[in-house]
């Protein structure tokens, strides 16, 4: 990859640029990282001219290593006011990668009154005009196929961006052409909306073959990693057959599974919406159903999955552990049908799940509508949709909501809600919520397949900070979490495979210390932001109220916080 | 896998020897205790019964540790990664106790 493409929606032109040497060794989020640093001032306004958008694949993208395709996008969010990095599957990546860009920077705002679209090919970098704008992420997908053919990648916004709802979230499409795979955290889709901007498309047709630095040394190593990530129980067996879903099983039953406006950790009905259910669901109805299905071209682990309805028709796909969680057992919804058309409806709106999971249930903590009853939780989707002045309110995500409410139980961290995992039920994602330059984010550093017991706060400073070091890695690498169990033990390897593929030399220990790199460089761009150490820290009432049935409260101390920068 | 005889509280060890002959060899208190099998590893354990609502009884002597009832079961340590006892965490050093009821979960590194 040997260009960065930069898009100023101010003036409506583009430049390309050859990537500076000191951006060369960067990839994935260290890349968005440094640029944001680099160019956008820390205390602008997330949602003003200043604050710019930054995608990027990471260093092994375009490369055929399974789940290396990962796509992060930066900018400062207008949840946390600080660094903000999301990340997901999808093609997009690989389309980025194919045609040499490093990154794609979007700056400005466009003067126009209507929305704009940006189109990429082998040849051409246009700004288009999106007469699509206003429509759901699933009717605009079908638009931009039916003009540019299915070799095209979207990535989108929908109704949520474009009104600048801090919940939304930016899309894009999986090998099939959903637009469902959302770099969903932080509200990133209203910055794109802001901007004006309702989609970028890019179609790799035609371009260059990547070259690689040592391909069969290469394929060697892909060969190697394949039959580690196959062997390894989680990545070769869970994943593939149950999904992210078989997750509930374990936190409800180690009263972590936020159930309630996390009012309690284990809920009653978690054995109709976990993986084995889901699984059971989806072979008995068959149709469009399926497991094992990847979001990736070439990802062996395969974790995603097709819903279907009770008629086998597709219902959404991916139904993700999270969803489950925040708009399933958090919402006292214990029934995947209508978790399932929730999620469809967060989709099309582009709104985060967790997000709207978080804010509807502190909506139902309030007495809005009453726990249990999705009917209302889709009315409350609805007003979103319509922009009713509730709507408006709900959009804005759980903190905002929860401030217009009144509610003092209101699950987030640096203003970002909390995925599903209580931080009392699992204390090292209570450290990583609270110290990760992300805000309250799990895939910054998740500490739930240490064999530790989870609720003794003694262990869980160290295991944090280790979990968000590798965390990172897998995000400028471009790689999927979920090899690190397999791969962290190789981290060698894994710079290995980066010089077949790259030529860039880098060791196990090399990537340890670019890792920590990026993470000060997100520390310090908050610093700036105005984010001090006191906002290191989880609700008070996640510290006071203690989860039923185990009493856990979130208990490890605030002063070890700091540790975990300073080190 | 229900054992027969599961109320009896002292297991009788015998040993045969080669010329067919049976010694009575010992005693040990036995007690019973509750396994729940999750997702991948119902399939793992020969003669697993338990579905997804389900769980069978075992038979172990008085106090051993977890990691004891996985070699009983057959089941490759690294294929654990989670274990509950009566509704909390528990390690592969725990000691059983009778009347525990113990679920198992391969790991997983998030989701």
């Amino acid at each position: 990859m040997d260009k960065i493409i930069r898009v100023n929606l101010s003036e409506g032109a583009f430049t390309i640029e050859p990537v500076p040497e000191r951006y060369r060794p960067l990839g994935g989020r260290a890349l968005t990282g440094k640029i944001i640093f680099d160019e956008v001032d820390p205390g602008c306004e997330p949602l003003g001219l200043r604050n710019k958008l930054v995608f990027a694949p990471g260093l092994l993208g375009g490369s055929f290593l399974s789940s290396s395709s990962r796509l992060s996008v930066g900018g400062k969010s207008p949840l946390t006011g600080g660094m903000k990095e999301a990340n997901a599957g999808g093609t997009a990546a690989g389309a980025l990668s194919k045609l040499g860009i490093k990154a794609l920077i979007i700056e400005g705002e466009s003067p126009l009154d209507y929305f704009q679209y940006l189109y990429v090919d082998k040849e051409t970098i246009e700004l288009r005009p999106a007469e699509m704008a206003g429509q759901g992420v699933y009717s605009a997908a079908k638009l931009f196929f039916e003009r540019y053919g299915d070799k095209a990648s979207l990535i989108l916004i929908g109704p949520g961006g474009e009104r600048g709802y801090r919940a939304a979230g930016i899309t894009n499409t999986d090998v099939q052409g959903r637009p469902s795979r959302f770099l969903g955290r932080g509200g990133l889709g209203a910055v794109m909306g802001v901007k004006g901007l309702k989609a970028i498309i890019i179609d790799p047709t035609g371009a260059e073959a990547i070259t690689y630095h040592d391909r069969k040394a290469f394929q060697e190593l892909n060969k190697e990693m394949v039959k580690l990530l196959k062997e390894n129980p989680a990545t070769g067996e869970v994943y593939p057959k149950y999904g992210t879903a078989a997750m509930a099983t374990r936190t409800n039953a180690i009263h972590a599974l936020p159930t309630r406006n996390f009012s309690a950790g284990s809920f009653e009905c978690a054995n109709r919406i976990d993986g084995e259910y889901l699984h059971y669901i989806i072979t008995s109805r068959g149709g469009a159903g399926e497991t094992t299905h990847a979001c990736m071209p070439g990802c062996v682990i395969k974790c995603s999955n097709i819903y279907p309805d009770a008629e086998g028709k597709e219902l959404v796909a991916p139904l993700e552990y999270e969803t489950i969680g925040l708009m399933g057992s958090n919402l006292s919804i214990g029934n995947l049908d209508d978790i399932a058309h929730l999620n469809y409806l967060c989709n099309d709106l582009g709104l985060d799940t967790i997000e709207m999971g978080a804010t509807i249930g502190v909506a139902m903590d309030m007495g809005l509508i009453s726990f249990g009853d999705a009917d209302g939780a889709a009315a409350l989707l609805s007003e979103v949709a319509d922009d009713t002045i509730l709507g408006r309110v709900l959009g804005q995500g759980a903190l905002i909501t929860g401030k217009v409410l009144g509610s003092r139980r209101i699950p987030v961290a640096k203003g970002q809600s909390m995925p599903a995992y209580d931080p009392r039920g699992v204390k090292g994602l209570g450290v990583t919520y609270a110290t990760s330059p992300m805000g309250a984010d799990h895939t910054a550093g998740n500490t739930i397949r240490a064999e530790v017991d989870h609720s003794d706060p003694a262990p869980q400073l160290a295991l944090s900070r280790r979990a968000q070091t590798l965390a990172m890695i897998a995000d400028f690498m471009g790689l999927c979490l979920f090899v690190m169990p397999a791969l962290g033990a190789h981290l060698d390897k894994l710079g290995l495979i980066c010089e077949q593929y790259c030529g860039l030399k880098i060791s196990g220990d090399e990537l340890l210390a670019a890792a920590e790199k990026a993470l000060q460089v997100e520390r310090e761009f908050n610093r700036r932001a105005g984010l001090s150490p006191a906002q290191d820290r989880l609700p008070e009432f996640m510290m006071d109220e203690p989860l039923p049935v185990t009493g856990s409260v979130f208990d490890v101390p605030l002063d070890e916080f700091r540790k975990i920068n300073e080190d | 896998m229900k054992q027969p005889g599961s109320s009896m509280p002292v297991i009788f060890f015998a040993h045969r020897f080669f010329n067919g002959e049976q010694r009575f060899k010992g005693v040990m208190f036995s007690m019973q205790i509750k396994v729940r099998l999750h997702d991948i590893l119902q399939d793992k354990v020969a003669g697993y019964a338990g579905s997804a609502e389900g769980a069978f009884d075992y038979q172990l002597p008085v106090g051993v540790p977890v990691s004891h009832l996985l070699k009983v079961l057959e089941l490759d340590s690294r294929y654990v990664g989670l274990m509950v006892v009566n509704g909390r965490q528990a390690g592969k050093d725990y000691s059983l106790q009778d009347g525990d009821r113990l679920e198992l979960f391969s790991p997983m590194s998030g989701g």
